[in-house]
C-alpha cells in the first residue's frame, strides 16, 4: 500500500505534534519535579534543626558508685548479637540467653539515666532520653546529639523509615535524621507536638500523639484523625494492620478505621500498646494484661503488679516490658528474661535517705515506700503499705527511724513494726514534710507534740504561711521554713519573720535549713542559698552562685562542706575556702532530692537512683 | 480530616452521623457534667474551649447574652440565654461554667443543637443509674450529680458541651432561683458577671431586664449602678422595671440591685397561685397520682418593720470560739476574722468575755471585761498566743461559756458560738448537748463555719434558746453575713409564730420559713389551699412579753398564674419537711416516693434524686499547693482501676486507699511546669470491665500571694481615714487589712485606681504611737501571706 504525500505529510505533522506534546509534557514534568525538589530542598533547609554533637567521656572513678534499679524497661532491641534495654536506670546489655552483660550508667558517659526509646540505625544504637535529646552508641562509646534551637523535652519514639531515622519528641516536634543532618517534619507547616508513637506501613508513616490523635503521611499529603473522627481517645499508643485494615490503639480502647471514620472495637482504659505478629493483633494494658484480637478481644496472659507495661517485637520474639523488667511472651505464658536482681532499689525516685544506729541505709522513695540496706549492700527489707508509700524525709531517732510521709509521721522500731501519727491523732495534715524533736512540719502548719497532746501554730499565730517545709532547732529557738518566709519561734510563739519585704531574702519559699557550727544556712526554692547571720541580718550568696532551686530538705554538711541538692545538680560550698562548685556528671539525675553521709561517704538521692561518693572525691583535683 | 475544606466538611458530616437519634444526640450533646466545683475562672456563663480549658475569645466568643430577672416578693427567678460563636474551622468541645450566687439553686438548663432544644433531666437516682449503665459505652459517659460536691469555694455549675460546629454557634439557656433575704427592710440582688479570676468576658450584644414585683411598696435603693445604668420603663409603688442594653461591653463588674421595702408598720401580705397542674412521667406510674391536683398554693409573708422604741441596751456577751483541730486552716482564719469583727463593734458600755475551747475550755478573763479598745486588742492577742489543737468538747465549751455568762453584772446573757460543731469528746449526742441550756436564761447565737459544719445541731441549739443561726463556708466572703448575724446579738427575737385561717380546714401542708425572726426582717408560711373562697388569715407572734397580731382578708383565686414560683417554693419546703421527718423517725416508702415525685417535677436535688449527668469521679484536690503534689479521686464502689493521664506526658496508676476510700497517686511536676490550670484525664475501669474516661482540671499554685502596701504618708491623726492601696498577685482572692483598734476591712479591686483599695478609720481615742498595719492576702489555693507596714498615729 502506498501512502499519498498528503497522508505522509499528515502523519509526519501528527508525529511532530505528538513529539512536541510529549516534549512539552516531559518539560512540564521535569520542571514540576524540579520545582518540587527545590521546594522540598527549601523546606528541608527551612526546617533544618541545628545541633551540637558531643562525644561523651566515661566518668570512671573508684570513688563513685551508682545504685540504680534497671527493672523499669522502656524499650528493648537486638543490637550487635546482644539485647539492649533502655531503662530508667541507664542502658543494660544482655546476652541472647538473658544474662546481664553490662550496665551502662552516667559513669560510662550517659548524660542522664532516664532512657526512653531505642532504634538501630546505620549500624549504631540510637537512644532517646528524657531531657538530653538523642544518643548514639557504637557498642562502646556514646555520642550526644543536642538540638540547639528548641527544648524538645523527652524523645518519646524512634523509627527507621526510608533510610532515615524518625525521632518523635514531646515538645520539639517530629524530627528526621539522615545520618548527617536533622530536619523537622511539619504537617502543613504546623509542628506535630507531643509525638507518642511512630509506625510505618509501606509508604505510609503513622504518627500517634499524646493528646492530638493520629497523623498520617503519604506522598506529601497529611491527614489528621482525632476523637472527632471516632478515635476512642486522642492519645495513640499503638497501630496494627490486619487484613489490610488499620487498627489504632488509644489509651481508652481499640478502634478500626472504616471509611475515614473509626469504629470502637473495644473500650480498654489504660491500653498501652498494640503489635501485629502474623495474623494476630496483640495488645496490652499498662497494668500488664495481654490480649489477643481476632474477631474479638480475649485476655491471654498477665504480668501481675505491673506498671507501664507494653509489648514490643524484637529479634523475632514478642516481649513484655514493664517495671518488672523484660519477659518473653510465649502464646499464653510469660517467661522472665534473665535473673531478677533482688538487691536493688525498689524504685529509683529517692526522696529521702538516712542511716540508722546500726549503719543500715534507709532509702525513702517518692511513691514506693522504703528500702533498708545493710552496710554491705544487701537489701534487708522493703517496707511498703497503704500508709508507707510516699516518703518525704527520714531521720534516725535513737532506736527507731522516723519517716515524714504523705500519710503522717511514722516511727519504725528496730523490728520494723511501726506507729503512725496522723490527722486522727491531732496532726493538722497527713502531709508531713519534716520533723525535728517534738516539732512536725506539715502542709497545713507546724505541730508540736506535748505529752499526749498535739498543738499547732498557723498563720493566725503569725507563721508566714501554713505550708511548712523544713524546721531546725537551735537551742531554745526553732526556725520554720515556709512557703511565705522563715519564722523564728521562741517559747511557742512566732518571734520574728524573715521575708523578701523585711530582709535580704529574695525568695520567700524556704525549703531547707542546715546548721554548721554557728552558721545557719537557708535554702530556698528559686532564690538559692542565704545565711542568717548572728546579727539577725540575712546574707545572700546570689552574687557568687546566681539563683537556683534548693529541693526540700536537700542540704547536708559534713563539717567541711555544705552539700546542696538542686534541680540542676549538686552545689557544693567549701566552708573553709568559701568557694563554690557545681557538680553534675557523676549524678544519676540532675534533680538531687536527698543527701546524707557517714564517716566515709556522701549519698545523693536523685530522681534516678543514688550516687555513693567517697568524701575524698570532693577534694580538689578529682571532681569535675 | 485535615486535608482540605471539603474533607473537613466530610469529617463534620461523619461526626454528625454519630448522632443517630434524638436520644443519642441528647447523650452526645449532653455529655453534661453538672458538677459543683471550685471555679477558678468562675464567672457567669463562659464557654471554655477544651482541652485548654482557658477562656479564649479568638476561639469561642460570647455573641449574645440576655438576662431576665424577675424578683417576685423576694423570690428571684433568673433566666439566662447565651449564644457563643466558634471562630475556628474545627468542631470544638467546650466547658460551660457559671458561678451561682451563694444561696441559689439551678432549676433548668438546656443546650440547643441546631433547632433541637435538649433539656437537662432530673430523675430518680436508681433510674439515673440504670440509664447511666445503658449508655456507658458512649464516647464520653454521663454520670450523676451527687448531693455531695467537690466545692471548695463558691458554688458553681458546669457542663460539657459538644459539638460546637466549625464557624457555628451554640445556644445555651439556664434558669436559677434565689430567695432574697430582707434585712433592715432592704433586699439585695446580685447577678455575677465579674470573673473571680482571669480576664473579663466581652459580649457583643448584652441585654438585661429586671422586674421587681412586691405586695409591699418598694423603692430602689443603694448606690447608682454606674457600670450598668438602667433605663427605667416602670416605677410604681409595687413594681419596678429597668433595662440595660449595650454592644461590645466588657463584663468587668457584677450587676446588683438593692431595694427598700417602704413599710413603717408590721404588715402581712399573701400571694397565691392556682392553675391546672402538669402531670409528670413519674406521676403516670401511679394512677392515683395521674389525676391533676387542682389545689392552689399560697405564701403569707409578714414584715416586721416597727420595732418598739427601746434604748440601746448594753451587750453582755461571751464569745465562744472553737480552736480544735477540725477548725484548722481556713475555718480558723474566718473564725478569728469574725471575732475581730464582732469585738470591734463593742463599746465601753458593753461587757464581754472570750472562751476558747477544744478538749478543754480556756477563758480570756476570770470576769467579764468592758469593751474598750485595750481589752479588745488583748483578747485578740490572747487568741494569737494560744496554741491550737485537740478534740472538740462542745458540751464543755458551752458549759464554760454559760458559767462565765453568769458573772455578768446584769442584763440578758448571750453566747456567740463560732464553730464547725463537730463534737468528738465527752458526748456527741445532740440531746446531751442541748441539756446544757436547760433552765438557763441565755441565748445562743451560733455561726457555723465550714462545708462540713453540723448546721442541724447549731440550728437546733439556737432555736431552743431563741437565739439566731447562720452558716458560711470557710472559703466565702463572710463580711456581710457577719454584719447581719452580729446585728442580731443584743436584740430580742420574734418567736412563737403561728398562722391560722377563718375557715380552718381550707389550708393544709403549711410550712414556716424558720423558727424565729427579728425586726427589720420577714417571716413566711407557704402552703396549699383547697377551695377558692374568701378567707381571713391571722398571723400571731411574740416579741418579749408583747404579742404581735396581724391579719388580712382576701379571696383565694380560682385561677391566678401570676406567682408561678410558688409551687416550687412549696415543693422545696414539703421535701425538706419529709426529709427531716425521715431523719428523725426513719425512712418511709411513701415519703420517699413523694420526695422523688416532687423533686423530679420541680427539679430539686435530694438524696433520692439526681440530675443526669455528672462526673463518675471527683478529683481532689483541685488546687494543688506545693508540697502536696497528690491527685486523689473519689469514685463509686464499682470502679476497680484508675489511671491519671497527666498533661506532661506521664500516665500514673492510682492506688486505692482502703482507709480513706479514695484513689491516690503522687506526681512530681516538671521544673518547666509553671503555675496555672492544667487538664488531667482519668481512665476508669469498673468491676465488669467497662471503661470510662473523664477530663478534670487542677491548678498548680506554688506561690503565696505577694503583697505590697502603698501609703501616701506615714503619719496620721487619730480619727483620720486612712486610704490604703495594696497591690497583690493576680490570683489573690481575698485581701484584708487590720490596724490596732479597728475592725478588719476587706480591700477590693478598683478599676479607677488600678489597684486594691480600702479605707480604715483610725480610732479617735487611739493613743499616740507607732502601730502595725497588716494586710493578709489569700489566693485561690488558700496560700496566705501577711505583709505589715508601720504607721505613726498622733493622738488627740
Amino acid at each position: 500500500m502506498r501512502l499519498s504525500f498528503k497522508k505522509i505529510l499528515g502523519i509526519c505533522f501528527s508525529a511532530l505534534v505528538v513529539s512536541f506534546a510529549v516534549f512539552q509534557i516531559f518539560s512540564i514534568s521535569q520542571s514540576a519535579e524540579k520545582k518540587l525538589a527545590d521546594e522540598r530542598a527549601r523546606l528541608i533547609e527551612q526546617n533544618r534543626v541545628p545541633f551540637q554533637k558531643k562525644t561523651l567521656i566515661p566518668h570512671t572513678s573508684q570513688n563513685i558508685q551508682i545504685l540504680q534499679n534497671t527493672n523499669t524497661v522502656k524499650d528493648f532491641v537486638r543490637f550487635q548479637d546482644s539485647y539492649f534495654a533502655a531503662t530508667t536506670g541507664g542502658l543494660v546489655q544482655f546476652s541472647p540467653g538473658g544474662e546481664k552483660i553490662r550496665h551502662f550508667t552516667v559513669s560510662d558517659g550517659l548524660p542522664e539515666s532516664d532512657l526512653t526509646c531505642l532504634a538501630v540505625f546505620r549500624g549504631e544504637l540510637f537512644i532517646g532520653t528524657q531531657s538530653e535529646n538523642l544518643l548514639a552508641f557504637d557498642g562502646e562509646n556514646f555520642e550526644n546529639y543536642i538540638w540547639t534551637d528548641r527544648k524538645a523535652q523527652a524523645v518519646t519514639s524512634l523509627l527507621e523509615a526510608n533510610g532515615k531515622l524518625l525521632i518523635g519528641t514531646m515538645a520539639g516536634g517530629l524530627i528526621e535524621f539522615d545520618g548527617q543532618t536533622f530536619a523537622e517534619i511539619k504537617a502543613d507547616k504546623t509542628r506535630i507536638s507531643a509525638v507518642n508513637y511512630l509506625f510505618k506501613n509501606g509508604s505510609r508513616i503513622y504518627i500517634g500523639t499524646f493528646d492530638n490523635g493520629l497523623w498520617i503521611y503519604e506522598n506529601a499529603l497529611w491527614s489528621h484523625l482525632t476523637t472527632a473522627d471516632g478515635l476512642p481517645s486522642n492519645r495513640v499508643v499503638g497501630i496494627g494492620i490486619k487484613d489490610k485494615k488499620l487498627f489504632v490503639a488509644t489509651d481508652f480502647g481499640l478502634a478500626l478505621l472504616e471509611d475515614k471514620t473509626f469504629r470502637t472495637i473495644a473500650t480498654l482504659p489504660a491500653l498501652s500498646s498494640l503489635i501485629t505478629v502474623g495474623d494476630h493483633l496483640f495488645l496490652t494494658k499498662a497494668s500488664g494484661e495481654i490480649f489477643v484480637f481476632n474477631d474479638s478481644i480475649k485476655e491471654v496472659a498477665a504480668k501481675e503488679n505491673s506498671q507501664d507495661a507494653r509489648l514490643i517485637f524484637a529479634g523475632e520474639k514478642i516481649w513484655l516490658l514493664s517495671n518488672q523488667a523484660v519477659s518473653e511472651f510465649q502464646g499464653t505464658k510469660l517467661k522472665p528474661f534473665g535473673k531478677e536482681d533482688s538487691d536493688v532499689l525498689t524504685d529509683n525516685f529517692v526522696s529521702a535517705i538516712t542511716f540508722d544506729k546500726y549503719e543500715n541505709l534507709w532509702i525513702g522513695t517518692f511513691r514506693r515506700g522504703i528500702d533498708v540496706f545493710t552496710a554491705g549492700g544487701k537489701k534487708l527489707k522493703h517496707l511498703e503499705a497503704e500508709n508507707v508509700r510516699e516518703i518525704n524525709y527520714l531521720a534516725s531517732g535513737g532506736e527507731s527511724v522516723l519517716a515524714a510521709t504523705s500519710s503522717g509521721l511514722i516511727d519504725f522500731q528496730a523490728d520494723f513494726s511501726l506507729e503512725n501519727l496522723t490527722k486522727k491523732d491531732g496532726l493538722p495534715s497527713n502531709s508531713v514534710t519534716h520533723f525535728s524533736g517534738a516539732f512536725i512540719a506539715t502542709a497545713k502548719g507546724l505541730a508540736l507534740r506535748e505529752r499526749e497532746k498535739i498543738r499547732f501554730l498557723s498563720t493566725v499565730q503569725g507563721l508566714p504561711n501554713n505550708s511548712v517545709y523544713t524546721i531546725l532547732q537551735n537551742g531554745e529557738t526553732l526556725y520554720a521554713g515556709t512557703l511565705g518566709g522563715l519564722a523564728k519561734i521562741e517559747n511557742g510563739r512566732v518571734a520574728q519573720t524573715f521575708k523578701d519585704s523585711n530582709s535580704n531574702l529574695t525568695t520567700n519559699w524556704v525549703t531547707a535549713l542546715c546548721r554548721v557550727d554557728e552558721r545557719l544556712f537557708i535554702g530556698t526554692y528559686g532564690g538559692g542559698l542565704f545565711e542568717l547571720l548572728p546579727s539577725g541580718q540575712v546574707r545572700s550568696f546570689e552574687s557568687e552562685t546566681g539563683k537556683f532551686t534548693v529541693n526540700p530538705n536537700a542540704m547536708f554538711s559534713d563539717g567541711e562542706r555544705l552539700y546542696i541538692g538542686t534541680l540542676a545538680g549538686l552545689k557544693l560550698f567549701d566552708l573553709k575556702t568559701q568557694g563554690w562548685r557545681t557538680l553534675k556528671n557523676f549524678l544519676p539525675a540532675q534533680t538531687v532530692l536527698s543527701i546524707t553521709g557517714n564517716g566515709e561517704d556522701i549519698y545523693f538521692g536523685t530522681t534516678n537512683g543514688i550516687a555513693k561518693v567517697r568524701k575524698n572525691y570532693f577534694a580538689a583535683g578529682e571532681s569535675e | 480530616m485535615k486535608i482540605s475544606a471539603k474533607k473537613r466538611a466530610t469529617a463534620i458530616l461523619h461526626c454528625c452521623k454519630h448522632i443517630k437519634s434524638v436520644k443519642n444526640r441528647c447523650l452526645s450533646v449532653f455529655v453534661c457534667s453538672f458538677i459543683f466545683l471550685s471555679l477558678v475562672f468562675a464567672q457567669s456563663g463562659v464557654l471554655l474551649p477544651l482541652p485548654s480549658g482557658k477562656p479564649n475569645p479568638q476561639v469561642l466568643s460570647l455573641a449574645v447574652m440576655n438576662v431576665e430577672i424577675l424578683i417576685d416578693n423576694q423570690h428571684a427567678t433568673v433566666n439566662v440565654l447565651q449564644i457563643f460563636d466558634n471562630h475556628t474551622a474545627q468542631t470544638l468541645e467546650g466547658k460551660y461554667v457559671f458561678s451561682l450566687p451563694g444561696q441559689s439553686s439551678i432549676s433548668d438548663f438546656a443546650v440547643w443543637d441546631g433547632i433541637q432544644r435538649i433539656p437537662g433531666v432530673m430523675m430518680e437516682r436508681r433510674r439515673a443509674n440504670q440509664i447511666y449503665g445503658a449508655i456507658k459505652q458512649s464516647q464520653t459517659d454521663p454520670g450523676i450529680l451527687q448531693s455531695t460536691d467537690e466545692t471548695e469555694s463558691s458554688a458553681g455549675f458546669s457542663a460539657k458541651i459538644f459539638p460546637i460546629n466549625a464557624y457555628g454557634t451554640k445556644r445555651l439557656e439556664m434558669e436559677y432561683n434565689e430567695d432574697l433575704a430582707i434585712e433592715n427592710l432592704h433586699s439585695h440582688f446580685t447577678f455575677p458577671l465579674k470573673p473571680s479570676f482571669g480576664e473579663s468576658q466581652t459580649v457583643k450584644d448584652f441585654n438585661l431586664k429586671i422586674r421587681v414585683l412586691n405586695d409591699y411598696q418598694i423603692t430602689p435603693a443603694g448606690r447608682e449602678n454606674t457600670t450598668y445604668p438602667l433605663q427605667i420603663s416602670k416605677q410604681e409603688p409595687n413594681e419596678f422595671i429597668g433595662e440595660f442594653h449595650a454592644r461590645d461591653i466588657k463584663l468587668e463588674n457584677d450587676f446588683s440591685f438593692d431595694y427598700k421595702i417602704n413599710e413603717s408598720e408590721n404588715t402581712l401580705s399573701v400571694i397565691t397561685y392556682r392553675a391546672p397542674e402538669q402531670i409528670s412521667a413519674y406521676d403516670l406510674r401511679d394512677p392515683k397520682l395521674a389525676n391533676q391536683n387542682a389545689d392552689g398554693f399560697f405564701q403569707a409573708q409578714a414584715i416586721f418593720a416597727r420595732k418598739p422604741d427601746e434604748n440601746r441596751q448594753p451587750k453582755r456577751v461571751v464569745l465562744l470560739l472553737d480552736t480544735s483541730l477540725s477548725m484548722y486552716g481556713d475555718k480558723l482564719a474566718r473564725a478569728v476574722e469574725a471575732v475581730d469583727f464582732f469585738l470591734h463593734g463593742l463599746t465601753p458600755e458593753d461587757e464581754f468575755n472570750l472562751v476558747l475551747f477544744s478538749d478543754e475550755a480556756d477563758a480570756f478573763a476570770d470576769y467579764p471585761v468592758e469593751g474598750t479598745v485595750e481589752n479588745i486588742e488583748k483578747a485578740l492577742e490572747f487568741i494569737k498566743n494560744f496554741s491550737l489543737g485537740g478534740g472538740t468538747n462542745l458540751k464543755r465549751g458551752l458549759q464554760s461559756a454559760l458559767e462565765h455568762s453568769q458573772r455578768f453584772a446584769n442584763g440578758e446573757r448571750q453566747i456567740i458560738l463560732i464553730s464547725d460543731a463537730n463534737p468528738t469528746l465527752e458526748t456527741t449526742q445532740t440531746k446531751e448537748i442541748e441539756k446544757v441550756f436547760e433552765n438557763q436564761n441565755a441565748k445562743l447565737f451560733a455561726f457555723a463555719l465550714g462545708a462540713d459544719a453540723n448546721e442541724k445541731l447549731l440550728r437546733q441549739l439556737a432555736a431552743k434558746t431563741h437565739g439566731y443561726f447562720d452558716a458560711a463556708r470557710e472559703t466565702e466572703d463572710i463580711a456581710l453575713k457577719l454584719k447581719i448575724f452580729l446585728d442580731k446579738v443584743g436584740t430580742a427575737d420574734i418567736s412563737n409564730l403561728n398562722l391560722s385561717s377563718s375557715s380552718g380546714e381550707n389550708f393544709y401542708d403549711i410550712y414556716p420559713s424558720g423558727e424565729n425572726t427579728f425586726f427589720g426582717s420577714s417571716f413566711s408560711f407557704v402552703g396549699r389551699y383547697r377551695k377558692p373562697q374568701a378567707e381571713t388569715i391571722n398571723f400571731s407572734a411574740q416579741y418579749g412579753r408583747a404579742a404581735i397580731n396581724l391579719s388580712r382578708e382576701l379571696t383565694l383565686p380560682e385561677l391566678d398564674a401570676t406567682h408561678s414560683f410558688l409551687p416550687r417554693l412549696w415543693a422545696r419546703a414539703r421535701v425538706n419537711a419529709l426529709l427531716q421527718a425521715m431523719n428523725r423517725d426513719g425512712e418511709r416508702e411513701d415519703y420517699i416516693a413523694e420526695v422523688i415525685r416532687l423533686s423530679e417535677k420541680y427539679k430539686l436535688v435530694t438524696p433520692y434524686t439526681a440530675f443526669l449527668a455528672a462526673p463518675r469521679a471527683l478529683l481532689r484536690p483541685r488546687l494543688i499547693q506545693p508540697g502536696d503534689p497528690v491527685i486523689r479521686v473519689k469514685t463509686d464502689e464499682s470502679i476497680s482501676e484508675v489511671f491519671a493521664v497527666l498533661p506532661f506526658g506521664e500516665t500514673l496508676p492510682l492506688r486505692f486507699l482502703q482507709s480513706e476510700g479514695v484513689w491516690e497517686t503522687r506526681f512530681l511536676a516538671p521544673a518547666w511546669m509553671t503555675d496555672g490550670s492544667y487538664q488531667c484525664r482519668l481512665l476508669l475501669t469498673d468491676k465488669n470491665g467497662n471503661g470510662y474516661t473523664e477530663e478534670k482540671t487542677f491548678v498548680v499554685d506554688s506561690h503565696a500571694p505577694k503583697v505590697k502596701i502603698k501609703l501616701e504618708k506615714q503619719i496620721f491623726q487619730a480619727g483620720e481615714r486612712l486610704l490604703l492601696k495594696v497591690s497583690a498577685d493576680s490570683d489573690t482572692n481575698r485581701l484584708t487589712a487590720k490596724l490596732y483598734g479597728t475592725k478588719p476591712v476587706r480591700l477590693f479591686w478598683s478599676n479607677q485606681e488600678k489597684t486594691n483599695i480600702g479605707e480604715l478609720e483610725i480610732p479617735k481615742d487611739l493613743a499616740s504611737g507607732k502601730y502595725n498595719l497588716s494586710v493578709t492576702a489569700e489566693d485561690f489555693a488558700h496560700n496566705q501571706a501577711i505583709e505589715t507596714a508601720q504607721i505613726e498615729v498622733l493622738g488627740k
